[in-house]
């Protein structure tokens, strides 16, 4: 939901404005929310993409023990089907990240046994604690699904950083302000998508070929 | 100067600034942190996306991309995931310089490498960017590739890179409407374009194995549709227009094709023109379509509670040759 009074941004003619003009009151407050509005919609698409047609998609190790090798077990990422690196998020007022959108696009290779998948948002280093803890709020689970075709699907949760996980994410780097100017060091917040895998039986194979994560500010 | 970018976004209250209230100085230092923010805090110029490609040991392919900067943007960010069978190496170049060679171990002990690049100049002019990669011994797996800006620290007060100066709207400043007129309210159309969702979808299949097409009929070039929302900005709003663009050649002279996208607004076509032998990003004007803006009244943004997914085919319209694609790229232009 938008954090502006109208919902929308307000177009006004700035060249009716100089030095001299007065500003009333009414044109200050349609632009605080004209900021306000702006600030909800700056929004990133961060991963975005479907396979090329015909090219094979990421699947889970075939070695792997359903039910074993699965992320509730403490084996670590070996069913990690698909990472982005690291980007950014937008942080809110109250310290946490703008919230995310997670849409996946897989099969289980099976008609009858299913395979289910996890998102995790997490710094570098984090993922296993993110993938392992399917209550967090940077992590979501699709429902179980036994299809030999793949689709997409919305997971129903949108997923975002904690004032906890947003003090792991942060980071200082070097930026510039101008082209060949001195370095300086910003702060902003480096995360990764990770997507990891679980079947039901080894006639599955948990196989992904599509995902997107798009920040939102819900209601 | 003191055009700072802070970290984290303040919610301004507008019921602070109506007829009768008496003004506070604080709400607008507020306004102006917020607005440095819209402008200076970094975008995505290209999706983290999966080409996917195996580039075979010492083989070589190029992923361009097409993007519309922002003025703001200094330094971009290269994040580029790749994987190896068997450990190896691979060096990268991104336009045109030889930004490093990196160990490839696999898929369980990926590490993402990071290029930073600065810029030639800030603009917003649409511009190309390649990553070449060069794989060594043995073969390399291209998993995901992305490009986004840095964040600033500190913007110039003009009307290009949209900085205001916090300091003229602190606490027991005098108020001056000048200082409302010029820092704040003949910036924001200005900035209404600059806090763009920059990169709306991009895939480069590479120099290496471009997407090709025989086929009379249209043909989806994706295993399936993919999602773009546009930004919900005015009253009304159900669409926003965005720009696309496909790089694309012709195996022979007199082979022709289209590639076409399809949403819930219809759709729209490019043509690869016979005569175009060599990878051309086509049209020279970028193309633009319709894509449904987000309903921010609803829990999940989505218009009628549907993403407008987006279908991308391609054809061979004349000739007896190969239509090839090796990348196709939508953002909103500014």
């Amino acid at each position: 939901m938008s954090t502006s009074d109208d919902g929308v941004y307000t177009r006004f003619d700035e060249s009716l404005l100089d030095d001299a003009d007065f500003c009333d009151a009414g044109m200050l407050n349609r632009a605080i929310g004209n900021l306000n509005h702006l600030a909800d919609q700056v929004s990133q698409n961060r991963v975005k993409w479907i396979l090329g047609a015909g090219v094979g998609a990421y699947e889970v190790d075939s070695t792997l023990t359903p039910g074993t090798d699965s992320y509730f077990s403490d084996e670590g990422p070996i069913n990690m089907l698909w990472r982005s690196g690291p980007f950014d998020l937008h942080m809110r007022q109250s310290g946490e990240t703008n919230r995310c959108r997670v849409r996946v696009h897989f099969e289980s290779e099976d008609a009858t046994h299913t395979a289910t998948l996890r998102a995790t948002l997490a710094p570098l280093g984090f993922a296993e604690i993110g993938i392992g803890d399917v209550t967090g709020v940077n992590t979501v689970q699709s429902d179980a699904r036994a299809a030999t075709t793949p689709t997409w699907f919305d997971m129903a949760n949108l997923i975002y950083l904690d004032r906890e996980w947003v003090r792991r994410a942060r980071e200082s780097v070097s930026s510039v302000d101008t082209i060949g100017g001195e370095d300086v060091l910003v702060t902003w917040m480096r995360v990764e998508l990770v997507i990891a895998s679980s079947i039901s039986n080894a006639s599955a194979v948990a196989k992904l070929s599509g995902c997107e994560l798009t920040e939102y500010l819900e209601p | 100067m003191t055009a700072t970018v802070p970290e984290s976004r303040v919610i301004l209250t507008g019921d602070e600034v109506r007829v009768s209230r008496s003004v506070r100085a604080g709400e607008w230092v507020h306004a102006v942190r917020l607005h440095n923010w819209n402008a200076g805090r970094p975008v995505m110029q290209v999706p983290a996306n999966s080409p996917k490609v195996t580039i075979a040991g010492s083989g070589n392919s190029t992923f361009p991309y097409r993007y519309a900067p922002r003025h703001q943007d200094t330094r971009y960010r290269y994040t580029i995931l790749m994987s190896a069978e068997t450990t190896t190496t691979a060096t990268v170049n991104i336009e045109s310089n030889d930004v490093g060679t990196v160990d490839v171990f696999s898929r369980k002990n990926m590490v993402p490498q990071i290029f930073d690049v600065e810029r030639s100049a800030q603009d917003t002019t649409e511009a190309e960017t390649l990553v070449n990669i060069t794989a060594g011994a043995s073969s390399v797996d291209v998993e995901s590739i992305m490009v986004e800006a840095l964040p600033r620290f500190l913007l110039a007060e003009d009307a290009n890179d949209l900085g205001a100066d916090r300091m003229k709207f602190w606490i027991r400043q005098a108020i001056s409407e000048r200082n409302f007129a010029n820092a704040l309210l003949d910036l924001q159309n200005n900035l209404r374009t600059s806090a763009r969702r920059c990169g709306c979808f991009a895939h480069s299949w590479g120099t290496g194995a471009p997407s090709t097409t025989t086929n009379a009929s249209y043909e989806n070039k994706f295993l399936d549709d993919v999602s773009i929302m546009g930004r919900h900005l005015f009253t009304g709003d159900t669409t926003r227009t965005l720009s696309w663009k496909v790089k694309a050649y012709n195996s022979d002279g007199t082979t022709a094709g289209n590639v076409r996208v399809t949403n819930d607004a219809g759709n729209t076509v490019i043509a690869v023109p016979a005569g175009t032998t060599t990878a051309t990003w086509l049209p020279a004007t970028a193309d633009t379509f319709e894509t449904d803006t987000e309903d921010p009244t609803q829990s999940d943004g989505l218009r009628g509670g549907t993403t407008d997914d987006h279908t991308f085919e391609a054809q061979r319209t004349a000739g007896s040759g190969t239509v090839n694609i090796e990348s196709l790229s939508v953002w909103e232009a500014p």
